[in-house]
């Protein structure tokens, strides 16, 4: 009885959180080709938004809103103060305002030459397989901002009208439906009274050419964004983990209660990229970081659910909400995009990432586990028992880790040998995983050689899986070359340092504690 | 013995060699971010030590099996783990042994039976258009000089009886060729170095320009003439342009000059927009029109479809707005652009009236001397004896000037830029050597050769892609570097390669090249389609799609990796023992006796 409050109590929750998105078939279900793919209006806004500004909304308008209604005098966009500019020194070099804040086309096309000049020394670091520099990365990315407002200034990016292969812009041709689209914007800018029926009636009519497939894709994809299941997840996992803090019964349970919420956020989320894109979403980091995260969450639920071991559900539901919480802050592609040739209809890619991921996943449980386990022995209070039971967990957590790492590996090298003939070329990505390997290797050997007490284990599960990160953000981010370029970016270092700088406190903290309490004792 | 197998199957050893590995693979994939990957190969990945690194590693798990001989009955899941990592160790080993890959580059409709390899062969061309080709790793090469080979004419129908070329004189015989010394990334070094006072004139000045921001930190030289290099006299440094010149003074720069010209091409009047003091209106002769509110804008620019003047940026964009009105006080607005005297076609706004005068407007562009540049500039300007200036401009606006003085370092104005003038000369001479290439970038492959026959004995370069003549008594013969191939036994015609996008994007979906492999002996025949991911298979070779050129003048082109890889077979076989090895050793029932 109890179970079935409970599960009738989620299911309530998310029919709350979801009925209101359900419920409306407004502007945002209008399709638009976007990056080789169909999609609803809402996606290309946010994604395109998000590009510009790093914003998913804009003084109060929601992505869609701001693009549909400024489309009704174009001009406007080039003065929206919209475009995100960093580098202080990049914005010092286009005589922009020194202090943060966005600024418009305009503002940055008065120095368009200054920007042209950064941005084609950089071609011509990276024509010569140099590195361009910070200031030329930026502008870069600030001159692909530019572009973007142009594209949607003169309209070329707002390709609604449904054709053969490539959709046409309202704004860039002369049939009928494109008027049509015009009206449908001025009306939507003027608020004008049953605007509502003209968005429905475009709707109605662009889909009449669109496959039933593809119209139910769209849907998802419009519900995706508007419902958002991995930010609500990482607000659950951490809501959670609070709740399991104190004592009380009842609070305990609504911690569990929000957990399992946010896992059923979790698993919908992922499910909706899968059913939108065709595929496994493990193509880039993004995808990568969300999916590993709910490998995590089961591994948890296993521990939990199966060994037995409940203590351990509060650090899997922090580390899951931290994890997620760096899959937003470090600055990786969320949108849902199609993929390069190399990475297409790839069976063993699939294999080799998801395994490789189980074992991130596992290692970054056992991680977990040691921080607690550190952090209680560091306050003396753990019982042999707890203690035992600890280092048990993080040791099996380690060897499945190992074997699972060891296989994607070699899944690697199989892709690799499928894919262009060599199982392993000492690519820095490769070589990374190998380290990775050899350091749990060499952890799993002195344990079983007992060289290593409970308390050493944990702190090595900690030291290993700083490789981990380095084989996983370093390679892509901090060295920045090899095959796997396909998630490589720049920037986010800063919020890689606190983590490790957190590890470092923590860590001596920890010995700190230990020393004193060892004299105590 | 035994104590020696003891310690190097040790768990001791194990976790000495890994860390020892950890560090080592962490330094070369460092100096692989720094200097690239080619580096990082050729530094540690392709060397014989590293071979033997991985080869303790070998010998360590090879010794802790051999050490649990007789195995006993809870070591079953060790030995097929550590077995599985030997036979998978072997594999690549094998692979880098016997292993083949190289790269085909092939245009449509061309066909192919060789793959370039990453070595090198000289290459040595005969009069006859003979090519011998020969491994440049030995020192020294003999070359056959036969008859056959002086003879130039020989393979086209000769129409009078075959004249022998030294079949007497110079009998049959091998000519030596010294290999030297070989350069990998090799590029002519211009030396300078100052003439006496007896050299022509001919100014040189050596610069290094700085910028942390733009990751920039290179010296130059500027040289007056240079017989090799006609534009030696300007270089790039990133995004920054040095240039000198010699000292003239600019011609003054052009009033805005507003021209009304009638219909039979005479000129009213011409009005000096610039002129502060101009009425509000103005008659235009006899024509019965006045321009009436006349506003100059030196910036032109148009922002919220409102022509405004934006001094601020900085692009000089003459421009006039007036109102032309004529007798019957019909007003028309006019703009006029002085660099786009199109405008007005493209924004058609001309009333009957304004067709009885052509109205020009014309403005100098600022009086470039240098080339027009969107970058930062730096020019020195030199007189006839050896005193230079320097003068720094970021597009038309001047930031620094001053007089050179060597050693000092100046900022140039822009970002964090500045530039120091190492030395400056008047009398600079000029002269080319064969050096490695400077940050290793660039270059191409050179070889030093000495040909004790030839006259005279000389060191010749020898490069990649350039033929080096070498005159022997006998007759000339051309040397070069070639890469080294190998035949396959196919040969694969390309019919057609398709680059295939994503709807509505220039995004490659994907590559696919359709191909036709014959194979002569086995008289075999095939024709597919190969994409990326998805390779042909021919007698243990796979072809794969790797990349592709379109050059629009020479066509479309695939270039396809060739490989076989011996060792996979035992690769997979070992991977897949030491996964079931380590299930059974964590998972089995041996994990329970330990725990």
């Amino acid at each position: 009885m109890k179970k079935i409050i409970f599960a009738a109590g989620i299911g309530l929750l998310w029919v709350m959180v979801a009925y209101p998105v359900l419920a409306s078939a407004k502007p945002e279900g209008i399709a638009i080709q976007h990056h080789g793919r169909i999609k609803p209006f809402s996606a290309f806004a946010q994604e395109t938004l998000q590009l510009i500004s790093g914003k998913d909304h804009w003084q109060g308008q929601t992505a869609t809103a701001l693009f549909l209604t400024n489309l009704d005098h174009p001009q406007r966009f080039l003065d929206l103060p919209f475009i995100r500019v960093d580098h202080p020194a990049l914005r010092k070099l286009l005589s922009l305002p020194l202090e943060s804040g966005n600024v418009s086309y305009q503002q940055i096309m008065s120095a368009e030459e200054t920007l042209l000049a950064l941005v084609r020394s950089a071609a011509d670091k990276r024509a010569a397989d140099k590195r361009p520099s910070a200031i030329e990365q930026q502008a870069e990315t600030v001159y692909q901002r530019v572009t973007v407002v142009q594209s949607l200034f003169s309209g070329a990016s707002i390709t609604v009208i449904p054709a053969e292969r490539v959709w046409l812009s309202p704004f860039q041709s002369a049939e009928a439906p494109a008027e049509a689209f015009k009206k449908l914007v001025h009306a939507l800018a003027v608020k004008a009274p049953g605007c509502d029926l003209v968005v429905q009636q475009w709707i109605v009519e662009s889909h009449r050419s669109i496959s039933k497939a593809v119209q139910f894709r769209i849907e998802m994809e419009r519900i995706y964004y508007q419902f958002q299941p991995f930010y609500l997840a990482w607000i659950f996992y951490l809501g959670g983990f609070i709740f399991l803090l104190p004592r009380q019964p009842w609070v305990r349970k609504t911690g569990k209660f929000l957990i399992l919420a946010g896992f059923l956020g979790h698993l919908t989320g992922i499910i909706l990229r899968w059913t939108i894109l065709l595929r496994p979403p493990v193509a880039n980091m993004y995808e990568t970081m969300i999916f590993m995260d709910l490998i995590l969450m089961v591994t948890v639920g296993v521990f939990v659910i199966v060994r037995k071991r409940p203590a351990f559900l509060s650090s899997g539901a922090l580390v899951s909400a931290l994890i997620m919480l760096y899959a937003r802050l470090l600055p990786v592609d969320q949108s849902l995009d199609v993929l390069t040739p190399v990475l297409r209809s790839s069976y063993w890619l699939t294999v080799h990432v998801i395994t490789i991921i189980s074992s991130y996943s596992l290692f970054a449980f056992a991680m977990a586990v040691a921080h607690r386990h550190l952090f209680l022995s560091a306050r003396g209070k753990p019982t042999p028992h707890e203690e035992q039971i600890s280092a048990d967990t993080i040791l099996r957590l380690l060897q499945a880790g190992l074997i699972a790492l060891g296989a994607g590996t070699i899944l690697g090298g199989v892709w690799a040998n499928e894919a262009w003939g060599r199982f392993w070329g000492w690519d820095p990505k490769e070589t990374w995983a190998f380290i990775t390997f050899l350091g749990y290797m060499a952890i799993l050997h002195l344990r079983h050689s007992r060289r290593l007490n409970d308390f050493a284990l944990a702190v090595s599960a900690i030291f290993g899986f700083l490789l981990v990160v380095m084989t996983w953000y370093g390679v892509n981010f901090v060295l920045g070359r090899g095959l796997h370029s396909y998630g490589t970016g720049s920037g986010g270092l800063t919020w890689i340092i606190y983590f490790l700088i957190f590890e470092a406190v923590f860590l001596a903290f920890v010995f700190i504690n230990k020393k004193s309490n060892n004299k105590g004792r | 013995m035994m104590s020696v197998i003891k310690k190097l199957g040790s768990v001791g050893f194990t976790v000495m060699i890994s860390v020892a590995l950890i560090l080592l693979l962490i330094i070369a994939t460092s100096m692989e971010a720094v200097h690239g990957t080619p580096f990082a190969q050729k530094a540690f990945y392709q060397t014989r030590w590293f071979d033997m690194v991985v080869a303790l590693l070998w010998i360590n798990i090879f010794c802790s099996t051999v050490l649990r001989f007789p195995f006993k009955q809870g070591q079953i899941g060790f030995l097929i783990t550590h077995s599985g990592i030997l036979l998978l160790l072997t594999g690549a080993l094998m692979t880098r042994m016997y292993g083949i890959e190289g790269e085909m580059t092939i245009f449509e409709g061309e066909t192919r039976n060789a793959i370039k390899q990453s070595g090198y062969a000289l290459s040595a061309t005969f009069p006859n258009q003979e090519e011998v080709l020969s491994d440049l790793r030995q020192g020294n090469i003999k070359v056959a000089l036969t008859r056959e080979r002086l003879n130039a004419a020989a393979p086209f129908c000769p129409l009078e009886p075959k004249k022998a070329v030294g079949d007497r004189e110079h009998p049959e015989q091998m000519v030596d060729v010294n290999i030297v010394n070989i350069i990998e990334k090799a590029s002519e070094r211009r030396q300078v170095i100052i003439g006496d006072a007896q050299a022509p004139v001919n100014h040189a000045i050596e610069v290094r320009v700085h910028s942390q921001q733009l990751a920039q930190d290179t010296a130059v030289w500027l040289v007056e003439h240079d017989t090799q290099d006609h534009g030696a006299d300007t270089a790039m440094a990133g995004p920054i342009k040095l240039m000198m010149r010699p000292d003239v003074r600019p011609a003054p720069a052009q009033q805005p000059i507003l021209h009304i010209v009638d219909q039979a091409g005479k000129e009213i009047l011409a009005i000096n927009v610039s002129d502060t003091g101009l009425a509000k209106s103005i008659r235009l002769g006899k024509t019965g029109l006045t321009i009436k509110d006349l506003e100059y804008y030196p910036y032109a620019t148009v922002s919220a479809n409102k022509l405004i003047n934006f001094p601020e940026g900085k692009r000089l964009n003459p421009a006039v707005v007036f109102n032309l009105v004529d007798a019957k006080k019909v007003s028309v607005r006019q703009v006029k652009f002085a660099f786009f005297p199109e405008f007005e076609s493209m924004h058609p706004q001309v009333s009957k009236t304004a067709a009885r005068v052509q109205i020009k407007f014309e403005a100098g562009k600022p009086q470039a001397v240098e080339e027009p540049f969107d970058g930062l500039q730096v020019s020195f300007v030199y007189d006839q004896g050896n005193s230079w200036k320097y003068r720094t401009k970021f597009q038309d606006k001047f930031l620094a000037e001053g007089n050179v003085v060597a050693g000092a370092c100046v900022p140039a104005g822009w970002s964090d830029a500045e530039f120091c003038v190492r030395q400056t000369m008047s009398r600079a001479q000029i002269s080319y050597d064969i050096a490695p290439s400077e940050n290793g970038q660039g270059g191409v492959l050179a070889a030093a050769v000495t040909v004790p026959a030839a006259s005279p004995a000389d060191v010749f370069w020898v490069f990649e892609g350039r033929r080096t003549p070498v005159r022997l008594a006998q007759g000339e013969i051309k040397l070069s570097l070639v890469p080294e191939t190998r035949a396959m036994p196919f040969a694969l015609t390309l019919k057609q390669f398709r680059k295939v996008d994503y709807p509505g994007t220039q995004d490659a979906a994907s590559y696919e090249s359709d191909v036709v492999l014959v194979d002569t002996v086995r008289k075999v025949s095939l024709e597919r389609t190969v994409v990326m991911n998805h390779p042909l298979e021919y007698d243990g070779y796979k072809i794969f799609q790797s990349s592709y050129f379109n050059d629009p003048e020479a066509g479309k082109a695939s270039v396809f990796t060739v490989s076989k890889n011996p060792g996979i077979p035992w690769i997979y076989i070992g991977s897949i023992l030491a996964c079931l090895g380590a299930i059974f050793q964590f998972y089995g029932p041996e994990q329970k006796k330990v725990a």
